[in-house]
């Protein structure tokens, strides 16, 4: 059973490496895609989930509502993110003169992924990605080969990849999907 | 009308499923909640399959970050709290003065103090100046205070270590910042731009 955020949070503040170790490997993906879908390049993105993870260790003791650390994270995120854009922005020399140059410096690192409801729809990204690692791994290859593989496979080459009677692929997609369902938001 | 039975619905979401039993399981979803809710938990994941999985982070970043937890520099965390007393590094008033005849209404000032400086603003409006500013580099939580022995006022940090401390009357004032462990002060500040 995986440690909840207070219980990871707790036993960091007692020294417990392994569940830092946890708590990056369970955010890191949602807090690296929060400035990669605001358009932020990868060394740019690298720079903001290190300085959200260097923030979250300096104040492990003074966090109040460990409970909520999944959405201080990504607030944290957020503004570190924003605070990047505006100093990018801020940064860069205009010219009048220079159209090109103008267009450039308002090609702004598009700040409309990092509302509220666009955070909401890459958490629950992240749920599902979590919850597609938690299931069993005969579903979740059935799942994968199914949705998420770019290549588009036949039903007869999955059935025959993963040991399933062709028939049994469309109850077996059921059962795993259901399964899967289990731990996504509402 | 029972639940609808979840291979249809799937059938329905893909699509599959003929006009009239399609506007079925349509009109079915509008009034059932608990398949409505099913229904929306499998769109989301038919949209997260569209858009992909989140990208991966890179290893060396990875490695970064676990890198980042140490028992022994949280042990160090403990020590006893370190207070410094800031010292002024920039005044933009000093080429103002030469330069300007009237004051302006603001003034920026720079103070260092052990690993941080404070950029300070300070705006006057008729009597009264409020001081705001940022300390650097990234800081965590923390306080600013503006004090005499009749006033005090404290704000605690924003996101980016940023303060906005309330208006006071012109006057001499103390500042104190505690910076994750760390108090820094401003013993003596003439805030008054006459």
């Amino acid at each position: 059973m995986p440690r909840t955020d207070e219980e990871l949070i707790n036993a960091c503040r007692n020294g417990d490496e392994s569940a830092w170790e946890d708590i990056v490997f369970k955010y890191q993906k949602l807090l690296y895609s929060i400035p990669r879908r605001a358009g932020l390049g990868k060394d740019l993105s690298s720079d903001v989930i290190q300085e959200v993870f260097i923030t979250l260790f300096r104040k492990l003791d003074t966090i109040e509502k460990p409970e909520f650390l999944r959405a201080w994270l990504m607030t944290t995120a957020r503004h570190k993110t924003i605070h990047l854009i505006q100093k990018e922005t801020r940064g860069r020399p205009i010219s009048i003169d220079d159209e090109e140059t103008e267009s450039a410096a308002f090609e702004v690192r598009d700040t409309a992924p990092l509302a509220d409801a666009r955070l909401i729809t890459l958490e629950t990204e992240n749920r599902i990605e979590t919850a597609l690692a938690g299931i069993d791994d005969r579903c979740r290859r059935l799942l994968t080969l199914l949705y998420l593989d770019s290549d588009e496979i036949s039903y007869a080459e999955i059935a025959e990849r993963l040991q399933i009677p062709l028939g049994g692929i469309g109850p077996t997609r059921a059962r795993c999907l259901q399964k899967l369902l289990k731990f996504i938001p509402e | 009308m029972k639940h609808a039975d979840f291979e249809t619905l799937l059938d329905y979401l893909d699509g599959k499923l003929p006009d009239l039993a399609g506007r079925e399981i349509a009109d079915h979803l509008r009034i059932c909640e608990t398949c409505g809710i099913e229904a929306g938990k499998l769109r989301k994941f038919m949209e997260f399959a569209e858009t992909g999985p989140l990208e991966e982070v890179p290893q060396a970043d990875t490695a970064r970050l676990l890198n980042i937890y140490r028992p022994e520099k949280r042990d160090e965390k403990k020590e006893p709290a370190r207070r410094f007393l800031a010292s002024l590094i920039f005044d933009d008033w000093q080429t103002a003065l030469n330069e300007r005849f009237l004051m302006p209404d603001s003034r920026q000032m720079l103070y260092r103090a052990g690993d941080f400086e404070i950029d300070l603003r300070l705006n006057f409006l008729s009597e009264k100046c409020r001081v705001e500013g940022q300390v650097f580099p990234d800081c965590l939580a923390g306080f600013a205070e503006i004090y005499t022995d009749a006033v005090r006022h404290r704000v605690a940090f924003g996101a980016d270590c940023e303060f906005a401390l309330p208006p006071v009357d012109c006057g001499v004032y103390g500042l104190r910042f505690e910076i994750d462990g760390v108090t820094i002060e401003i013993q003596s500040m003439t805030l008054s731009n006459t």
